[in-house]
């Protein structure tokens, strides 16, 4: 016999599967890219530029990232507008988590809409920002992104970005076990709660670090854990 | 108050050491169906083991309003009053419960006023003051076939043996009096859009029965529809409103891998 | 309105257990049932049933078996009740409990998984299924998802949220279909149907506060009598000791609580208005214990139901009210909480007190009725085309019910019920000529009633009219019944009967109002008032739950006999029908010993006791010796004392 599923359904697990993979892995490698500037200019422009050069490249942008992306963020406003959240009458925690993972969805929205224009296309020249795009200008990655973290509130923006993605991936991990019902007693539950708020911490912490390393060298760590880039140049710099 | 017994032990249980001389019991009324909600207040005198039942009681016997005017009486519905027919439903200070059991002195003690309002529950269609139409949870349960298919209703011999675990487990599920509080407070539910966890749970109690195994696809087929499972925002507010203590998300989860193992991964059985 | 095709048509009127019964089985046999009821089925009152349900299927090797099941019940109901349906019934029970259990309803198991049976009162044998201490709404809820079922294929037609009002009868007074109000819309609408199903429950609504749920007005019951039915040992109402008062009604305390320990007292002094625990020991009069020191605070149900109301009635209540503490605080906290959790959880949550700490305020209150519709051993009652099944039938109790017997009765009922409909139906003459126009001028005679209701006017207020109804019936018409406080509890029902006449209802807004149909129900509950309290006042007898102390004994030569009301406008005419004894010969109710209480068990042809002198044929051991004469004889009457769960 068929099985009949709605579409609402199809969508939902999609969405479900889209925020981990590859959404989520996606944000993994990204914070651990952005970490390499924590190790200079020279490392980050090269890591960069390594992107750059990745085989399948377009077709992995438009595959990997964008379309999940959009689709992910499209269907996501689609359910917030949905909820009709109470956390004013029902001041749960859970409740306030499924408020926040809506909130920093459709703020999230706003934040990669402005991430996109800014970094892969360089709109916001009119804004006092950087009107390079680093996409394609892989050595002047780091400038372009020091640059802009220079303003103030570019760089809390970013801050605001960071921490809203990661706890929206580590609640979603959460999200996704019990949904896909991976995890489904109280104590399993509360683990993997636990275990979704450590990752979140963590890609935030990662991720803060790595936008700091481009005010100041090694970010926010003790510049003794990073190598000195200066001392240790095996890389050499392309020419572009 | 509290008293100390044989072993020291003493009861913790706050009480209301200065109760108020009046109570004044806000209702949010409702002429008909499409008619507009408005507020009347009232005022009775304060009694100890009051509840929110005998409160209305008190103003339906004399209707009239704390500014001297007369009025309707309010209508709410109530049967048991023992909080297991699940009739008697409503949102009281902000959050849905069941009136019976709603204690006008806890209630006085958590808000610390001499207030309270009543409202009829939101997510359904509005009858009259606080009587709302609950028949769509009945649909949700007819649309999930929450029964066994019993061949016939004539001798047949005792049913399968079950486990203590999946009977107490089951028993849990089948406590459920479809009163509305989880729909009440599911943030994702509203204009019936989500059949919600009274019926999730429902539906692991029949699928959990050595019998109710047997129709298993059907039930988790229809929670595949789009008013279906996959609907859950996990807000869990249901586990915390339901007053029978129903493990609803457990119900919920259970499902879930469920519906995941035949809805998305039955395919690959083919 | 009239069937269409050949095919039957069957009203079912109530949607507790007994009426859901009657409605699957009907369906089963492939006929249209309306199913109508004043609340959605699925909150009737049955889910109020806690204890279990009775069926001797013998699974603990005890040689339990359905005989001596008959036996415990018609010992148990004091001879009153007729044999032969009481013996099917028993006879039924295993099958019952049975196909409940293939239902899926989640009966609590051994370890082999098969099911548990408990021991409850009234009983030597483990016969009782339960599930948690919920049973009536998990069998409520499993008959609802079978008729759910149904409904959902188009073979049930439900009504939820009417009210029946009246039957229609034809010029030969065949019942024909029912007349029932939409409780919305206030919509009168004529149910034709071949046979009309009564499962409508109790009347505990008419002692004002009960422990029965508000839709149990003995309303639809009481329209039935006043058409022409018969009503059957109305007096026979049970009252539980042991319930917590309420502002708006009786909550059931398990007499489990004394049976781990729990104390009754109140304060010696009636006026002193200490709190509980400050009242030391030889301040508190311990009145179960000082005037039975054998039994202490287990004496028999009857027993201490009587004692604590006296002690209400000579003032000796906590604050002059109707309460008495039934007292746990001696008891360390930790083992009230592993034994009796449950039901202490109950208290706290509707009194606000631990009673771990604080002793429970509690008193006797209306549990339920032993009388009911006439039927026969069919459940016809006297009115063709009319049946009934569940507590409105006065078939099986007799003059006591015992526990967990009330769950089985009810479904016993509308499985005999329907099967009898639809041979009644099947059989009787239709389309004639007899009903035509019926439905319609008894349509348009209720909707006049309605209006001229709307339409009253007058300073009287009809909750106010229910209140000092129920004040005065739980005041002389429970526990301890004298022969002129009946009298003038009879004039008090009249005198109410005209002041309702002069109560407007007070709602101008029609739409869904709670007060026409309330105005309605009080009406048809002080007709039915009259018929136990003056059913009460012939009975010159002491018999189960009917006691008058001027009458201490039974009286078989006078009163095995069924008390039938029937209606006239002046008052209610009483006549008495021998009781069907083919089974059991009548002995005497004996619980002091394993030996007398269940006797006669297995073949039931040993001798009998016949009581011809009813408290004199004790041969009682010492403890008995320092027990008065009068004492002795409502132990005698009494149930079990270790009946530890309550139905």
């Amino acid at each position: 016999m068929a099985i009949k599923m709605s579409r609402t359904f199809l969508l939902r697990k999609l969405h479900q599967l889209t925020g981990i993979v590859p959404l989520g892995l996606f944000f993994f490698v990204h914070m651990f890219t952005n970490s390499k500037a924590m190790n200079g200019e020279e490392i980050f422009n090269k890591a960069v530029a390594d992107i750059h050069y990745l085989p399948f490249l377009l077709f992995i942008e438009i595959f990997g990232i964008f379309i999940p992306l959009l689709f992910h963020s499209v269907y996501g406003i689609f359910i917030s507008a949905e909820s009709r959240s109470n956390v004013l009458s029902y001041g749960y925690g859970r409740n306030w988590l499924y408020f926040f993972q809506r909130a920093t969805g459709v703020f999230l929205f706003v934040f990669l809409l402005f991430h996109l224009l800014h970094f892969r296309w360089g709109l916001f020249g009119s804004f006092g920002l950087t009107d390079v795009a680093v996409a394609g200008n892989a050595d002047k990655a780091f400038a372009i992104v020091a640059a802009d973290f220079q303003t103030v509130w570019v760089l809390v923006f970013y801050i605001l970005g960071i921490a809203a993605t990661a706890w929206h991936l580590g609640y979603g991990l959460f999200l996704f076990a019990v949904d896909w019902g991976l995890v489904i007693g109280e104590k399993a539950q509360k683990f993997a709660l636990y275990t979704s708020a450590a990752v979140a911490i963590g890609l935030f912490a990662v991720g803060t670090n790595a936008a700091f390393s481009f005010v100041r060298p090694c970010g926010l760590l003790p510049q003794v854990l990073c190598e000195d880039a200066s001392k240790t140049k095996v890389v050499e710099t392309r020419e572009f | 108050m509290s008293a100390a017994n044989g072993n020291g032990a003493v009861a913790e249980k706050e009480t209301l050491d200065n109760p108020p001389q009046v109570i004044k019991v806000n209702i949010k009324r409702r002429e008909n169906l499409d008619s507009q909600q408005y507020t009347e207040t009232f005022e009775i005198p304060y009694r100890r083991n009051l509840n929110i039942i005998s409160v209305l009681m008190d103003i339906r016997k004399h209707p009239v309003t704390a500014d001297g005017k007369e009025t309707t009486p309010p209508v709410w519905d109530m049967n048991c009053l023992e909080q297991v027919c699940g009739i008697c439903t409503m949102v009281i200070n902000g959050r849905v419960r069941q009136s019976c059991s709603a204690l006008v002195d806890d209630i006085l003690i958590e808000s610390g006023g001499n207030t309270i309002d009543l409202q009829p529950m939101t997510k359904f269609p509005n009858v009259r003051d606080l009587k709302v139409d609950r028949n769509p949870m009945f649909d949700h349960l007819k649309k999930v076939h929450a029964w066994i298919e019993l061949d016939g209703s004539y001798d047949l011999g005792p049913g399968p043996k079950t486990s203590q675990e999946v009977q107490s487990e089951r028993y849990a599920y089948s406590r459920c009096m479809t009163c509305g509080c989880c729909l009440e407070a599911c943030p994702q539910y509203h204009d019936d859009n989500y059949i919600g966890p009274q019926a999730i749970a429902q539906v692991r109690l029949f699928n959990m029965h050595p019998t109710g195994k047997n129709t298993r696809d059907d039930r988790l087929e229809a929670l595949m529809d789009d008013d279906g499972i996959a609907n859950c925002g996990n807000s869990q507010n249901c586990v915390q409103v339901c007053p029978m203590g129903l493990p609803l998300t457990r119900a919920i989860y259970e499902t879930n891998r469920e519906v995941t193992v035949h809805g998305l991964f039955g395919w690959l059985r083919k | 309105m009239a069937t269409t095709n050949n095919g039957i048509k069957i009203a079912v009127v109530g949607g507790g257990l007994a009426g859901l019964a009657a409605a699957m089985k009907i369906a089963e046999a492939g006929h249209e049932v309306d199913l109508l009821s004043v609340v959605p089925v699925k909150r009737s009152h049955s889910v109020c049933a806690q204890g279990g349900i009775n069926g001797a299927v013998n699974t603990k090797g005890e040689g339990d078996s359905p005989y001596k099941h008959f036996d415990d019940t018609v010992y148990g109901g004091d001879f009153l009740a007729n044999q032969p349906p009481v013996e099917k019934m028993c006879d039924m029970a295993p099958e019952i409990i049975y196909l409940f259990d293939r239902m899926g309803v989640p009966f609590s198991r051994t370890k082999e998984g098969l099911m548990d049976f408990r021991r409850f009162g009234g009983t030597l044998h483990h016969r009782t299924a339960f599930a948690g201490a919920s049973t009536g709404q998990q069998l409520l809820y499993a008959l609802d998802e079978q008729v759910r079922r149904y409904e959902s294929e188009g073979k049930v037609n439900k009504y939820e949220g009417w009210e029946m009002l009246s039957l229609v009868m034809d010029d030969h007074q065949v019942c024909r279909g029912l007349i029932a109000m939409n409780l919305q819309t206030l919509e009168l609408k004529a149910f034709a149907a071949d046979a009309v199903i009564m499962a409508t429950g109790g009347p505990g609504l008419i002692w004002g506060k009960s422990t029965n749920s508000q839709v149990c007005t003995g309303s639809a019951v009481s329209a039935c009598y006043q058409q022409g039915a018969k009503y059957a040992n109305g007096e026979f109402i049970q009252v539980h000791p042991t319930s917590i008062p309420g502002e708006d009604k009786l909550r059931l305390m398990s007499e489990s609580a004394r049976g781990e320990g729990g104390r009754v007292w109140v304060p010696r002094n009636p006026g002193d208005s200490r709190k509980p625990q400050d009242i030391p020991t030889g301040e508190r009069l311990y009145f179960l214990e000082e005037k039975y020191p054998a039994y202490g605070n287990l004496v028999p149900r009857d027993i201490a139901t009587r004692e604590i109301f006296q002690t209400c009635l000579d003032g000796y209540g906590i604050n002059g009210e109707n309460q008495v503490y039934l007292d746990l605080t001696h008891i360390p906290a930790e083992t009230l909480t592993r034994k009796l959790g449950a039901i202490l959880e109950i208290y706290e949550m509707f009194v606000g007190d631990d009673p771990r700490y604080v002793p429970m305020r509690i008193f006797p209150g209306v549990h339920y009725s032993m009388g009911g519709m006439w039927v026969d051993f069919d459940q016809r009652t006297n009115v063709p085309g009319l049946l009934a099944a569940g507590e409105c039938d006065y078939s099986i109790h007799g003059a006591n019910r015992l526990g967990a017997n009330s769950l089985l009765s009810c479904v016993y009922g509308g499985f005999v019920a329907a099967p009898s409909a639809i041979e009644y139906a099947t059989n009787v003459e239709r389309n004639g000529s007899e009903t035509n126009g019926i439905h319609a001028a008894e349509l348009k005679r209720q909707q006049e009633i309605n209006d001229s209701i709307i339409k009253r006017e007058g300073k009287e207020n009809q909750y106010k009219i229910h209140e000092e109804l129920g004040k005065i019936m739980t005041e002389n018409v429970t526990v301890i019944r004298y022969n002129d406080k009946l009298k003038e509890t009879d004039e008090k029902i009249l005198e109410l009967e005209d002041r309702l006449e002069k109560a407007s209802i007070n709602d101008s807004n029609l739409w869904a109002t709670m007060a026409l149909p309330q105005a309605r129900q009080l009406q048809n509950m002080l007709k039915l008032a009259r018929v136990i309290t003056l059913g009460a006042l012939n009975r010159d007898e002491s018999r189960g739950a009917h006691y008058k102390p001027e009458f201490p004994d039974r009286n078989d030569e006078e009163w095995l006999k069924t008390t039938i009301a029937e209606f006239s406008e002046e008052s209610p005419v009483f006549s008495y029908e021998d009781v069907d004894i083919s089974g059991i010969e009548p002995r005497l109710r004996d619980y002091s010993s394993k030996s007398k209480a269940a006797k006669a068990n297995g073949n039931g042809s040993e001798s009998k006791q016949v009581p011809e002198q009813g408290h004199e044929q004790k041969k009682d051991d010492e403890n008995r010796a320092k027990i008065t004469n009068e004492d002795k004889e409502t132990i005698t009457n009494g149930e079990s004392f270790k009946e530890k769960h309550d139905q």
